[in-house]
C-alpha cells in the first residue's frame, strides 16, 4: 500500500525518526561548525604576556657602579655620606640611572702604579691593565691632590682613555681646586653624567641646527653588524692605476685594518668589516669643475647643493653589494699633479670642509692633505656610532678612535634601544592581530616571541645589577628574535580572504542542508512542548 | 625618595631621539616630523602587449622620481611584462610616452626589481610589510623606517575595490589598507602618497584607515580611466591620460622647485582627463598646499659638513699579539702547510667500464 | 668554419697568460683585457663577440679575507666569498643561436638564463648555498633567477664538468649545480649591472660600444659571465681567479644603395670609440678576413695595425687586428678623438643560401598533437667522416611525465644503444626529469633521440598567469669533442689534442591543458548542490515515517497540488470513459 503522506515523529510514535533527527543535528553542530570555524579563521598560537614586559620596562633601572678613589690619606667619610645621601641617581633625563657609590683609598696595586708612574698617561694605561678595572660600565673617579700631576694643573677634570676620570682636589678640603662655589660631590656627579651620556657639541656640525637624527646608523648598531665600504674615487685615472703602490694606500690600510679594526675596541659594540674598492670612471670628466662655487685662491670649492648629484653619480656607478648592513664612505682623491685641493662649500653659511655626511647614504671625504684620511676616518666612525666627531679638550688621550667609557655609553644606549624596539615590535604584533584578521601565528613564531620576552626581562634584570655586558648580549638576542618574529613570511601565510567569500564558499552547502534540519528542530520543539 | 620608583621609559637622547618605546608616545611621535629619506614603489600590474600603456605609465613616474634624485636602490620597480625588449617592439630597448617618440621613459640605466611572473599580489604585499621570503636580495626589499616618505604608484586594470595583477588575480582595497596598517604599526613610513591609475581608482584609497596617507586616484568610482593616444608604429595605445599629464607636469619640476602637492592635484582637469581625479586627504595631517612635491617625488638629502679642523690624529699602536692576523694565516690557503696541486680535468667524461 | 673562432679566443687567452707569467714571474697583480672579434658570416650577417677578462691574483679559497678590490668587481668577490663558489657560468640570451647557419658561438648560451655553479670543497651545505646564489644573482642582474627552485635544479653527472682547475684534480658531483630558465627575458636592466662589473664601466674602451638600444636591435644577443680558478704558473700550487664577461651579437647590416652590405662601429653601435680604457693591458679588435681570398673581399677605412695568420686544423685563417691603445694615442696626437672602423665590401651582396654548417649540430622539437600526450625529438647531425662521441643532457620539467621505455635512439631507422645512460626520474614539484647519455654519432649520419610524455595537470594556483601561452622546456645541451683540431698547438693548456665544445638546442614551448580559472567556485556550488540534494531524501527517509491517512476528512484537506492532480486524474478517467 502506498503511503499517502509522510509525517514527522509526531506524538512519540516515531522514536527512530526523533533519534536520527537529533543525530543529524548533533553531527552538524559538532563537525560542521568546527570545520567552518577552522577553515575560515587563521591559526594563532598564544602570544606571550607583553603587558608585563611593558610594566617592567617602565621601571628599568640602570645601576652604575662608581668607585671614587681618593689618593690622599684623608678619610672621605663626609664625601661618601654626601654622595650616598644626596646623589642616588639621575632620574630627570630619558634614561634612569641609579648610582652605587663606593668611596675608598688606593688599594695596593693602584698605589704601586701611582708611585711608579711618571705621567698621568702612564697611570691611565697601567690602571687599565688591572683586571678589576676592566668591567664594562664600571666607572672610576680618582681624586688627585692638586699640583701632584702636571697634566692636571690647568684643568679640574680630565677623562681617561679607559673608564677613569681624574679630578684634581685641594689637599685639605672637600672642594675642588678651581671652582670654589661648587662642592666636590657635584663635580663628581657632573663627571659621571658626562661619562654616561657623552654630549655632542653642536659646534662640529656646521650645517643645519636640527642636526641629523642618525636614524640610518641605528640599524647597524641594532643589528650589531656593519660592513663599511670605502669607495676610492680618483680624479686622475693614471694616478689611480699607481695608487695601490702609493704611501697613501698603505696608510689607508693601516688605519682601517690595524688602528680601527684591531685597536679601537669597536668589536665590543659591533661586528665591523671594512672593504675598499677602486672605482674608476665614476664621474664624467668635468663633473667637479661644473659644480664649483666661486673659487677661493688655490682651493676649489664644491657646492654642497650639488652633493646629491655627486652621490647619485657614484652610487649608480658601483654595483650594489648585497648586504643590508653596508655603510658607504667615498674617498675622493683630487689629482696630485694637476689640480688644487677640493673642499665642500656651504654657500648660505660660507663654511667649508673636506668631509660631509648624509644620512642613509654615507659620507664623502676629500683626501687633500696627507693626514686627511686619518682624521676624517676617525671622525666618520665616531659620528657613525653617535659620538661627537672629535674629542673635547678635557680628554686625556686623543689619539684613539674612542675611549672605553664612550663605547660603554653607546653600548648602554644600544641595549636600551634594542629593548625598546623589541617591546614595540611585540606590541605591534599584538595590536595587528586585533586589526587584521588574516594574520597567522605559527607555533614557531609564538615561541620566538616568548623567547624575546624572556630575554628582555633578563636583560633588564642584568641592567639593574650593573651587568652591562650581560644585558647587552641578551638584548641583542631579544631584538633579533622579535624582529625575525615580526618579519617572518609565515605571518602572511593566508592572503586576504574577504568575509563575504568565507560565507560564499559554505553557503551553497549549508543552506540546502539546513532547511530540513530546521524543520526537524521545529518539530522537536513542538513535540517537546506537547 | 625611593630609588626604585623610576620615571617614564627611556626616550633616548640626541642621536637616538627618533626611537620611542612606549606606544602612548607613538601618536605624538608621528606628528610634524620631517622625513629623512624617500622611497618609491612603482607597480605595473598588467601583462600582454596591448597593455603597453601601463608600462609606459609606470616608467614615466620612474623617470621622474629618478631625475628628481631618488636613487635606484630606493626605487622598487615592478613590471609585469617585458615591453621594451618585447619582440613586437619595433625599437627594442625603448618605451615611449607618446607617438612622436620624444621621451624614452625606459632610459639607459634602468633597474627593474620585480619582473614578469614575479609581479604578484603576494610579492607586493610581502614587499610592503617587509615579510619577504628568506634570501630575498636587498634590491627587492623595502627597507624603510620611520623617517621614510613613500610614493606608491599602481597602474593596471581595476574595478571598484580591486586592482588586477597579471590578469589572473587581484589585490583588494581592504588588503592594501591592511598592509598599510602593518607598515604603520611597525613604523615603516612617515608619510605615504598613493597614486592609482586604474578605472574606478578612487576605490583603492577608500578603505584606508592608517594615518599620514594621501590617496590620489585617476578616476571616481563609476568612471573609467582612459588612455591618451595610440601609436601606429606599435599598434596599441601608448599611455594613459592621467599619467601623460602627470609626466608633462613633472618634466617641468626641478629638484629645487617650490611646487606643492596641491598643484599636483590639478594637473589633469576633467576636460583633458575625461575622468575625475580624486584625492583622499582626511588621513593626511599636513596641508597639501604646504607640502613640496619633492617630499614624495624627489629626494633632497640632508648634507652636513663635518668640521675636522680641531680633530686629532689616530696613532697606530704596535701590537705584537695579532690575533686576527694569525687567524688569517691559519685559514689562508696560500699559507697552508699542506699544499695542493691544482689541475684541470677533462671536460668530457671518461668512461670506465 | 666557426668552431675555429672559439679556438682563437682560447688562443688569445692562453697567449696573454704565458706572456704575463714570463714578464712578471707570476707576481701579485690584477690584469684586465678586452677584445672584440668580428666575423662576417656567409649570408652577409656579422657576428660580433666582445670578451672582457679580468684576472684577480687571489686564491679562490682566500677571497673571504680580501679587503681590497681593484679591477675585480667587489660585488662578485663578496658573493664568491659568502657562498664559497669555486666556479660559476651564467648566461642570459635572447634568441636562438642558429648553429647550422652561423657556426659555433664562442660562448654558447641558450635562450633565457642558464646557470652552472661549482662550490668549493669547504662548502658544507651546497643546497642552501645554491639557493643563496640564485637569490643574490637575481638581485645583481635584475633577473628572476629566484625562480630556480628544487624543481628546476639538477646536479649533472657527465656534463658541465668544471672548466677551471680543481684541487688535486678531483671533482665532487654533489658540489655541481645546474639550472636554466628558458623563459627569462633579456633587456637593458640586465645589461647595465653586467656592464657595471667592468672596471671601465661603459665610459671608455670597447665597452663604450655597448649601447642598449643598438645591442637589442640585433638578431641574437647573449651576455655571459664566467668565473673560474686558473693556474698562476706551471706548477700550479697557487691559483688566481679569472672572470670573463662576454657578449655575442649577430647583426644584419642593411644593403645600402650601392648594393653592398658595408658596416661600421657607428652603424652597429651608434657610437665610435672615443676613449681607450686605461686599465686594460690589452684592447684589441680582430676582424676575420679569411674570406677575402675566396669571396667578397673586405677593406677598412682605417688600416689595421697588424695581421695574424693562424692555422686551424688544415685551414689557415687570417685576422686583421686593431690595437686600440696605440691607435687612439696616435689619434690623440693628431687631435682626433673618435675611432671608427668602417669596413667596405668590394663586391655587391649576393642573396643566396650560402650556409656552411659546422660538423655537428642539432635540432629539437615537440611531436604529437593535443594537450594530453606528446613527444620530444632531437635530431643530431654529424657531417664528419669520423664518428664523434657526445654527451646528451636534457632536463624535462616534472609536469611532463616522460616514459623512458619509449626512448628510442635511431640512426637511419636502425635503433642503437647509448654508450651510457643516466636517468633520474622527476618528483612532483621538487625534481625535474634528468637525462644524460653518452652517444657515438656515426660518420655522416643523423641520430634521432625520441621519447614520449604525458602532460600533467597542475594545481589551480600553479599555472602561470598567461597559462595559455604554454610552458617552456629547457634546451638540451650537447657536449662533444671535435677530433678535427688534431694539429692545433694553441690548446696546449688543455693538454689535449681534441677540441671540446658545448652546444645548445632550441628550447621548447609546450602548451598544457588549462582549466577554466573561474571554475573553483562553480565546482564548490555544484558539489554542494549535489551533497544537499542527496542529503534531503536521506534525511527524510531516516526521520519520517510513512502514514496512511486515517479518515476521509483528512483526504478532504488535501494540498493544492494533490487537488490539481486529482483534478487531472479525474479528467483523464472521464476522458477514458467517454
Amino acid at each position: 500500500m502506498i503511503p499517502k503522506k509522510w509525517t514527522l515523529f509526531a506524538n512519540h510514535q516515531n522514536k527512530a525518526g526523533l533519534l536520527s533527527s537529533l543525530f543529524y543535528i548533533v553531527v552538524i553542530l559538532l563537525l560542521g561548525i568546527p570545520i567552518w570555524y577552522k577553515t575560515t579563521t587563521p591559526l594563532r598560537h598564544s602570544l606571550p604576556d607583553i603587558s608585563s614586559l611593558l610594566v617592567h620596562s617602565q621601571m628599568i633601572s640602570n645601576q652604575i657602579e662608581i668607585t671614587v678613589v681618593s689618593i690622599g690619606d684623608q678619610q672621605r667619610d663626609q664625601l661618601r655620606n654626601e654622595l650616598v645621601d644626596n646623589w642616588k641617581g639621575n632620574f630627570q633625563g630619558n634614561v634612569a640611572f641609579r648610582y652605587a657609590w663606593k668611596v675608598r683609598q688606593l688599594v695596593k696595586e693602584e698605589k704601586q702604579i701611582f708611585v711608579a708612574s711618571q705621567s698621568l698617561y702612564q697611570i691611565d694605561r697601567m690602571l687599565d691593565e688591572l683586571e678589576s678595572h676592566r668591567i664594562k660600565g664600571h666607572l672610576f673617579i680618582y681624586l688627585i691632590p692638586e699640583n701632584t700631576i702636571t697634566e692636571l694643573v690647568s684643568k679640574s677634570v680630565l677623562y681617561g682613555s679607559s673608564r677613569f676620570a681624574y679630578i684634581s682636589v685641594k689637599n685639605d678640603e672637600l672642594k675642588s681646586e678651581k671652582s670654589n662655589e661648587k662642592p666636590l660631590s657635584e663635580i663628581i656627579v657632573e663627571t659621571v653624567e658626562t661619562m654616561l651620556e657623552p654630549k655632542r657639541s653642536s659646534k662640529s656640525e656646521l650645517l643645519r641646527s636640527e642636526a641629523s637624527k642618525a636614524v640610518d646608523t641605528l640599524t647597524f648598531l641594532l643589528n650589531n653588524e656593519i660592513d663599511i665600504l670605502i669607495n676610492l674615487v680618483m680624479e686622475d685615472v693614471e694616478e689611480a692605476i699607481e695608487f695601490q703602490d702609493s704611501k697613501r694606500f698603505k696608510e689607508l690600510k693601516n688605519i682601517t685594518r690595524i688602528a680601527f679594526l684591531k685597536q679601537s675596541g669597536i668589536f665590543e659594540l659591533i661586528d665591523a668589516k671594512i672593504t675598499t674598492q677602486m672605482v674608476y670612471y665614476a664621474l664624467p670628466p668635468s663633473f667637479i669643475d661644473s659644480h664649483l662655487a666661486n673659487s677661493e685662491k688655490n682651493n676649489r670649492l664644491f657646492k654642497t647643493s650639488s652633493v646629491p648629484q655627486l652621490l647619485n653619480a657614484i652610487e649608480s656607478r658601483i654595483v650594489e653589494h648585497d648586504n643590508k648592513q653596508s655603510y658607504l664612505l667615498t674617498v675622493y682623491i683630487p689629482s696630485q699633479s694637476s689640480n688644487s685641493p677640493l673642499f665642500f662649500f656651504e654657500e648660505s653659511t660660507g663654511t667649508k670642509s673636506n668631509a660631509i655626511v648624509t644620512p642613509y647614504r654615507g659620507g664623502i671625504l676629500v683626501w687633500n692633505d696627507a693626514d686627511d684620511f686619518n682624521v676624517g676616518f676617525k671622525s666618520f666612525m665616531r659620528n657613525l656610532i653617535g659620538l661627537n666627531p672629535y674629542e673635547n679638550d678635557d680628554y686625556l688621550v686623543k689619539n684613539n678612535f674612542f675611549t672605553k667609557w664612550e663605547l660603554d655609553a653607546v653600548i648602554r644606549k644600544v641595549t636600551l634601544l634594542q629593548l625598546a624596539k623589541t617591546l614595540s615590535s611585540l606590541e605591534s604584533i599584538e595590536k595587528l592581530l586585533g586589526k587584521v584578521s588574516n594574520i597567522v601565528i605559527l607555533e614557531e613564531i609564538a615561541t620566538k616571541m616568548h623567547y624575546a620576552v624572556k630575554l628582555s626581562h633578563e636583560s633588564m634584570d642584568h641592567l639593574a645589577i650593573a651587568n652591562l655586558e650581560g644585558a647587552f648580549n641578551l638584548s641583542c638576542k631579544a631584538y633579533k628574535a622579535s624582529e625575525t618574529a615580526f618579519f617572518d613570511p609565515s605571518l602572511l601565510a593566508l592572503l586576504y580572504f574577504p568575509d563575504d567569500q568565507k560565507y560564499a564558499v559554505y553557503f551553497p552547502l549549508f543552506l540546502p542542508v539546513s532547511l530540513p534540519l530546521i524543520a526537524s528542530i521545529h518539530h522537536i520543539i513542538r513535540s517537546m512542548n506537547k | 625618595m625611593d630609588v626604585r620608583v623610576l620615571f617614564a621609559f627611556f626616550f633616548i637622547a640626541n642621536a637616538f631621539e627618533k626611537t620611542v618605546a612606549v606606544s602612548a608616545k607613538v601618536e605624538r611621535f608621528f606628528e610634524g616630523k620631517r622625513h629623512t629619506n624617500n622611497w618609491a614603489v612603482l607597480v605595473c600590474s598588467s601583462r600582454y602587449w596591448f597593455n603597453y600603456r601601463h608600462v609606459a605609465n609606470v616608467l614615466s613616474i620612474y623617470r621622474s622620481v629618478k631625475r628628481l634624485g631618488i636613487p635606484d636602490n630606493r626605487i622598487i620597480l615592478m613590471l609585469a611584462d617585458d615591453m621594451p625588449c618585447n619582440s613586437r617592439n619595433p625599437k627594442p630597448g625603448t618605451v615611449f610616452n607618446n607617438a612622436h617618440h620624444h621621451i624614452n621613459v625606459y632610459g639607459d640605466d634602468v633597474e627593474v626589481d620585480y619582473r614578469g611572473y614575479e609581479v604578484t599580489v603576494q610579492n607586493f604585499i610581502r614587499l610592503l610589510t617587509g615579510r619577504v621570503n628568506e634570501g630575498t636580495p636587498r634590491s627587492k626589499q623595502l627597507l624603510t623606517d620611520e623617517g621614510s616618505n613613500i610614493l606608491i604608484y599602481l597602474t593596471g586594470h581595476g574595478g571598484e575595490g580591486f586592482l588586477k595583477f597579471q590578469d589572473s588575480e587581484e589585490i583588494t582595497s581592504v588588503e592594501l589598507s591592511d598592509a598599510f596598517e602593518q607598515m604603520y604599526q611597525k613604523r615603516r613610513y612617515n608619510e605615504i602618497l598613493l597614486i592609482t591609475e586604474t578605472c574606478q581608482a578612487e576605490s583603492m584609497a577608500s578603505k584606508l584607515y592608517s594615518p599620514n596617507i594621501l590617496g590620489i586616484g585617476s578616476s571616481k568610482i563609476g568612471e573609467d580611466s582612459l588612455s591618451h593616444h595610440g601609436d601606429p608604429t606599435i599598434g596599441v595605445y601608448v599611455i594613459d591620460r592621467y599619467t601623460y599629464y602627470a609626466l608633462e607636469f613633472l618634466e617641468k619640476v626641478s629638484i629645487n622647485s617650490s611646487k606643492s602637492l596641491s598643484d599636483f592635484f590639478s594637473i589633469c582637469p576633467k576636460r583633458v582627463c575625461i575622468s575625475t581625479v580624486t584625492v583622499r586627504k582626511d588621513l593626511f595631517k599636513r596641508d597639501p598646499k604646504n607640502v613640496p612635491l619633492t617630499d614624495f617625488f624627489g629626494n633632497v638629502p640632508e648634507v652636513k659638513l663635518l668640521d675636522l679642523s680641531s680633530a686629532h690624529k689616530v696613532s697606530i699602536r704596535n701590537e705584537t699579539d695579532d690575533r686576527r692576523d694569525s687567524e688569517r694565516s691559519f685559514t689562508l690557503y696560500s699559507h697552508n702547510v699542506i699544499k695542493h696541486k691544482w689541475k684541470k680535468i677533462d671536460p668530457f667524461p671518461v668512461l670506465t667500464y | 668554419m666557426m668552431y675555429e673562432m672559439r679556438a682563437l679566443i682560447t688562443f688569445f687567452a692562453a697567449f696573454c697568460r704565458v706572456s704575463l707569467s714570463e714578464d712578471f714571474g707570476g707576481s701579485a697583480f690584477d690584469r684586465y683585457d678586452e677584445r672584440l672579434l668580428f666575423k662576417p658570416l656567409p649570408d652577409g650577417q656579422v657576428y660580433a663577440h666582445f670578451e672582457f677578462s679580468t684576472v684577480f691574483d687571489e686564491h679562490i679559497n682566500d677571497v673571504f679575507w680580501v679587503d681590497h678590490f681593484n679591477l675585480f668587481p667587489l660585488a662578485i668577490g663578496k658573493f664568491l666569498a659568502n657562498a664559497k663558489v669555486q666556479e660559476m657560468h651564467f648566461s642570459l640570451a635572447k634568441g636562438f643561436w642558429k648553429n647550422s647557419a652561423w657556426g659555433y658561438n664562442a660562448r654558447d648560451a641558450p635562450n633565457g638564463a642558464e646557470l652552472t655553479v661549482y662550490f668549493q670543497s669547504f662548502q658544507d651545505n651546497p643546497q642552501k648555498a645554491w639557493r643563496d646564489v640564485t637569490s643574490v644573482l637575481s638581485g645583481h642582474f635584475c633577473a628572476s633567477l629566484n625562480f630556480i627552485d628544487k624543481a628546476a635544479t639538477v646536479q649533472p653527472v657527465y656534463s658541465f664538468k668544471p672548466e677551471g682547475v680543481l684541487q688535486n684534480g678531483s671533482m665532487r658531483n654533489d658540489l655541481l649545480f645546474y639550472a636554466a630558465l628558458p623563459h627569462e627575458a633579456l633587456c637593458t636592466e640586465n645589461l647595465t649591472p653586467w656592464k657595471k662589473l667592468l672596471p671601465c664601466f661603459d665610459k671608455a674602451g670597447l665597452a663604450s660600444l655597448l649601447n642598449a638600444r643598438h645591442i637589442f636591435n640585433s638578431h641574437f644577443v647573449s651576455l655571459a659571465l664566467d668565473l673560474k680558478p686558473i693556474c698562476v704558473n706551471s706548477d700550479c700550487y697557487r691559483t688566481s681567479i679569472s672572470i670573463t664577461q662576454t657578449i655575442s651579437l649577430i647583426f644584419n647590416p642593411p644593403v645600402v644603395f650601392d648594393g653592398k652590405k658595408s658596416w661600421s662601429f657607428i652603424k652597429f653601435f651608434g657610437t665610435p670609440i672615443k676613449e681607450v680604457c686605461q686599465l686594460a693591458s690589452e684592447s684589441t679588435v680582430l676582424i676575420d678576413i679569411t674570406q677575402n681570398d675566396t669571396s667578397n673581399p673586405l677593406t677598412f677605412t682605417t688600416p689595421p695595425s697588424g695581421l695574424v695568420v693562424k692555422k686551424f686544423g688544415e685551414k689557415e685563417r687570417k685576422f686583421a687586428t686593431f690595437d686600440l691603445k696605440s691607435i687612439i694615442s696616435e689619434y690623440k696626437q693628431q687631435n682626433m678623438s673618435k675611432f671608427n672602423i668602417v669596413s667596405l665590401y668590394k663586391k655587391n651582396h649576393v642573396y643566396a643560401s650560402t650556409t656552411n654548417p659546422p660538423p655537428v649540430f642539432a635540432s629539437r622539437y615537440i611531436t604529437g598533437y593535443g594537450v594530453s600526450q606528446g613527444g620530444i625529438t632531437c635530431d643530431i647531425y654529424n657531417k664528419l667522416d669520423k664518428s664523434v662521441q657526445i654527451v646528451y643532457f636534457d632536463i624535462i620539467p616534472w609536469y611532463l611525465r616522460i616514459y623512458v621505455h619509449t626512448l628510442k635512439i635511431t640512426v637511419a631507422n636502425k635503433e642503437i644503444k647509448p654508450d651510457t645512460f643516466y636517468y633520474k626520474p622527476a618528483k612532483d614539484r621538487s625534481q625535474p626529469h634528468h637525462i644524460e647519455m653518452l652517444l657515438t654519432l656515426l660518420p655522416n649520419s643523423v641520430t634521432t633521440i625520441h621519447f614520449d610524455f604525458d602532460r600533467q595537470y597542475l594545481k589551480w594556483t600553479e599555472y602561470p598567469p598567461d597559462a595559455n601561452h604554454g610552458v617552456y622546456v629547457n634546451s638540451a645541451v650537447i657536449s662533444l669533442k671535435l677530433p678535427t683540431a688534431q694539429n692545433m698547438t694553441v690548446f696546449s693548456e688543455t693538454s689535449s689534442s681534441d677540441f671540446f665544445l658545448r652546444i645548445h638546442t632550441q628550447s621548447l614551448l609546450v602548451s598544457l591543458a588549462t582549466p577554466d580559472f573561474s571554475m573553483p567556485y562553480n565546482v564548490i556550488c555544484l558539489v554542494s548542490t549535489v551533497v544537499s540534494l542527496a542529503f534531503g531524501p536521506i534525511h527524510n527517509l531516516t526521520t519520517r515515517k510513512p502514514q496512511i491517512p486515517k479518515s476521509d476528512e483528512e483526504s478532504k484537506k488535501q494540498s493544492l497540488l494533490n487537488r490539481i492532480k486529482n483534478f487531472f486524474q479525474n479528467k483523464k478517467s472521464h476522458e477514458k470513459s467517454d
